[in-house]
C-alpha cells in the first residue's frame, strides 16, 4: 500500500496547487465596479445611504412627528367608528399639512446659531422627498451665506440631489466663486466636473486669480478647467 | 488603504493588484475549482472592502482584514448555494495560463491532492487553505474564525490528518 510522505509534506503542497488565472474580464470588471462607485460617492448617494432619521433628527421633531401620528390616529379611529366620515380630499389636506409642518420645522431649524442645528436642517432638508422652491431657496442661500465651511459643505451635498432642476444649478454655479474655504472649492470641483458643468469654467477662473489660493486646489481646478473645456 | 477611507478609491487598484491572485486562489480552492464564482467572490470583497472601509481600524494586518471579508463572503457564498458546488471538485488544470509556477511532474499528485481537499468538510477545507496564504499567520486565522490560535493549530493538525487519509485512500484505488 502507497502511503504519501508526511503531513508536513502534505500541507506544504496545498499552497502549491496550480490554480489556473482568472479571466481577463476579472479586472475589467473591478474597474467597472470602482468608476461605479466613485460616481456614487461623488453624486452623494453612499453618503445619503448612511443617513439616518434617527441620528440626525432632533427630539422636538419626534415630539411633533409623534403629536400629528396619535392626530392622525384619532381621526381614522373616529372615521371607522363611524363618527365622522373622512374623505380623500380631506386625507390629501392632512398630509399637505404634514409636509408643511416638516417644512416650517426645518427653516426655522436653519435659523439656528448653532452650526450643529444648521447641519442637521440641512440633512433634514435633503430627506424629504418633495422639495419646494422655499427648501431650494434656503439650501441655496446657506451655500452662499453661512459662516461655517461644513453647514456650506452638507449644503452643497444636499444640492446634488435636485441638480436636475435648472436653477439649483445655476445657483450652484453662480456660489463658486463665494467660496474661500478650499474644502467647498475642491468639492464644488468634483461637483461640476462629474455633472460636467461648462458654465462653471469662468467661475473657477475667478477663483484662480486669487493671490492666496491653497496649492492643492489651484492644481485642482486647474485640473477641473482643463476637464471641463 | 488610508487614502481609500478619506475616499480616493483609485488607490484601490493598488490593493486589487496586490491581492487578487491570493484571494483568487483561496476562493478557487475552496469552491473546489469554481472559476466563474472565485472571480464573483473576488469582486465580492473588493466591493465590501468599499463598503465597510471605514469599519477597517489599522488594529490588525490589511491583508488579515481582507481575509476577514473572503471569510465571510466565502461563508455567503457557501450557504447561497447550500454546499452543493462546494462537494464537488470542478478542477482541471491547464499549463496554459497558470498563476503558479510551472511543475508538470506534480500536476498528477496536485490533481489528487485537489480532489481529496475537495472532499474534506468545508470548514476542514478553509482552515488548511488559510493555513497555506503567504500572507496569513496563524494568529490572524485565529482572529478571521474568531477562535483562539492553539485552537487554529488543532484544527489544522486533525484537518490534516484526515486530508491523509482521504489522499491515501484515493492514490491506493
Amino acid at each position: 500500500m502507497k502511503k504519501s510522505k508526511s503531513y508536513p509534506d502534505l500541507h506544504e503542497r496545498i499552497g502549491k496547487i496550480p490554480i489556473p488565472a482568472p479571466s481577463e474580464g476579472m479586472d475589467d470588471r473591478f474597474k467597472q465596479m470602482v468608476e461605479e462607485e466613485k460616481k456614487k460617492i461623488l453624486l452623494g448617494e453612499s453618503v445619503f445611504e448612511k443617513r439616518s432619521w434617527i441620528r440626525i433628527v432632533p427630539p422636538a421633531f419626534f415630539r411633533i412627528a409623534a403629536g400629528i401620528a396619535l392626530f392622525l390616529m384619532g381621526w381614522f379611529g373616529a372615521s371607522w367608528t363611524g363618527v365622522r366620515s373622512i374623505d380623500r380630499g380631506q386625507l390629501a389636506s392632512l398630509s399637505d399639512e404634514v409636509v408643511k409642518l416638516r417644512q416650517t420645522v426645518v427653516l426655522a431649524m436653519i435659523q439656528q446659531t448653532s452650526p450643529v442645528e444648521r447641519i442637521k436642517a440641512v440633512k433634514l432638508m435633503s430627506t424629504m422627498e418633495v422639495a419646494d422652491d422655499k427648501i431650494i431657496e434656503s439650501l441655496l442661500s446657506t451655500l452662499v451665506a453661512d459662516n461655517n465651511d461644513n453647514v456650506r459643505l452638507v449644503a452643497l451635498d444636499a444640492l446634488i440631489l435636485y441638480t436636475d432642476r435648472p436653477e439649483v444649478r445655476e445657483g450652484m454655479i453662480q456660489a463658486i466663486s463665494k467660496q474661500s474655504s478650499p474644502m467647498v472649492q475642491l468639492r464644488m470641483a468634483e461637483i461640476m466636473v462629474a455633472l460636467q458643468e461648462k458654465r462653471s469654467v469662468p467661475e473657477f477662473q475667478k477663483i484662480l486669480h486669487s493671490v492666496n489660493l491653497n496649492y492643492s486646489v489651484r492644481n485642482k481646478l486647474d485640473e477641473t478647467i482643463r476637464i471641463l473645456i | 488603504m488610508t487614502a481609500v477611507i478619506a475616499g480616493d478609491l483609485d488607490k484601490l487598484g493598488f490593493l486589487y493588484d496586490k491581492y487578487k491572485l491570493s484571494l483568487y486562489a483561496y476562493f478557487y480552492r475552496l469552491t473546489c475549482g469554481d472559476g466563474h464564482s472565485s472571480e464573483d467572490l473576488v469582486h465580492t470583497v473588493f466591493y465590501r472592502v468599499i463598503k465597510y472601509k471605514d469599519k477597517y481600524k489599522g488594529s490588525g494586518t490589511f491583508s488579515g482584514w481582507l481575509f476577514t471579508i473572503a471569510h465571510n463572503a466565502g461563508m455567503d457564498f457557501a450557504r447561497k448555494e447550500k454546499n452543493i458546488r462546494l462537494m464537488n471538485s470542478n478542477y482541471r488544470y491547464t499549463h496554459e495560463d497558470s498563476i503558479l509556477p510551472e511543475d508538470p511532474e506534480n500536476d498528477e499528485k496536485s490533481a489528487l491532492l485537489f480532489k481529496a481537499l475537495s472532499m474534506l468538510k468545508p470548514d476542514e477545507r478553509e482552515i488548511l487553505i488559510l493555513s497555506k496564504q503567504d500572507c496569513i499567520r496563524y494568529k490572524e486565522i485565529a482572529r478571521i474564525l474568531n477562535c483562539r490560535e492553539n485552537s487554529v493549530k488543532i484544527r489544522v493538525f486533525r484537518a490534516l490528518k484526515k486530508l491523509k487519509e482521504i489522499y491515501d485512500e484515493l492514490e491506493n484505488s
